[in-house]
């Protein structure tokens, strides 16, 4: 489980968790794909047009060399997809009874884990833009959270974010009216907001 | 055939060994990130034998390319 790894406050559970959606990946594999291939279409494309120039046996003759070439250039396309999938495999988003938690792994060895408490939740709007992002239901999520800076948290290519936000603001309106919800601290500060 | 002066098959030997260099530094880093952050045991392994499948494969190649032209 993703939660084992989130280090909980005592009776917190999860309420969801997700990744990014599946076509964030499923592009950049496509993409490395294509790059994958780019080689191996301009050496025949070109082996077509200049044929001449190409023969077939002055291909063969440099065909340990094209092999090599194009292994090397495989295994950098290699290190490239596992590296994208490492991104979107360690990407979660977290929504407990008590918080928002947001993993990103933004490369090796840079972590960026960030969370807000329910109770500071002030504002939350989600954002579908595109033609595919409509299709496949996938999109950003803004919370704007009351504090100091009034910062706003982000969390992009979620799927279904009309659900998930629903979620969030179920979870948030349940934090708020529980009685217990006084351990953030801020709960009682809102509550005691004139607005 | 010669590249700066030294035989073409000795410079491309080099490059096989740093390939080996290289997927060995990466699968030691993506050992390390799925292992300790990742979300599921099986599926860290999962991707762990892929990826050490595919960059011996990939190597493999190079290094018999290497081979054939000796």
């Amino acid at each position: 489980m993703i939660s084992d790894k989130i280090q909980l406050e005592e009776n917190e559970y999860v309420l969801t968790q997700t990744r990014r959606h599946w076509f964030s990946i499923a592009a950049k594999i496509a993409l490395a794909c294509i790059i994958a291939l780019l080689p191996g279409i301009t050496l025949l494309g070109m082996h077509t047009i200049f044929a001449e120039m190409l023969p077939d046996a002055l291909l063969a003759n440099y065909a340990a060399y094209i092999t090599y070439g194009y292994s090397a250039w495989l295994l950098l396309v290699w290190f490239g997809i596992f590296t994208a999938w490492t991104n979107y495999y360690l990407d979660v988003f977290t929504l407990t009874d008590r918080r928002i938690i947001l993993t990103n792994q933004k490369g090796f060895f840079w972590r960026n884990v960030a969370s807000f408490r329910l109770e500071r939740l002030q504002d939350m709007h989600y954002e579908i833009n595109g033609l595919l992002a409509t299709m496949l239901d996938y999109g950003t999520i803004h919370a704007e959270t009351a504090g100091h800076s009034d910062d706003e948290f982000r969390a992009t290519e979620l799927p279904h974010p009309r659900e998930l936000k629903a979620h969030i603001m179920t979870a948030s309106d349940k934090r708020y009216d529980r009685p217990d919800a006084t351990t953030a601290g801020s709960v009682d500060e809102r509550a005691s907001d004139p607005e | 055939m010669e590249f700066i002066g030294f035989p073409l098959t000795t410079i491309l030997d080099i490059v096989v060994l740093i390939a080996v260099v290289a997927a060995t530094i990466y699968a030691v880093m993506f050992g390390y990130h799925w292992f300790t952050f990742g979300s599921n045991r099986t599926t860290s392994m999962t991707a762990m034998v892929t990826f050490l499948l595919g960059a011996m494969l990939l190597i493999g190649a190079m290094f018999f390319s290497t081979y054939a032209l000796r």
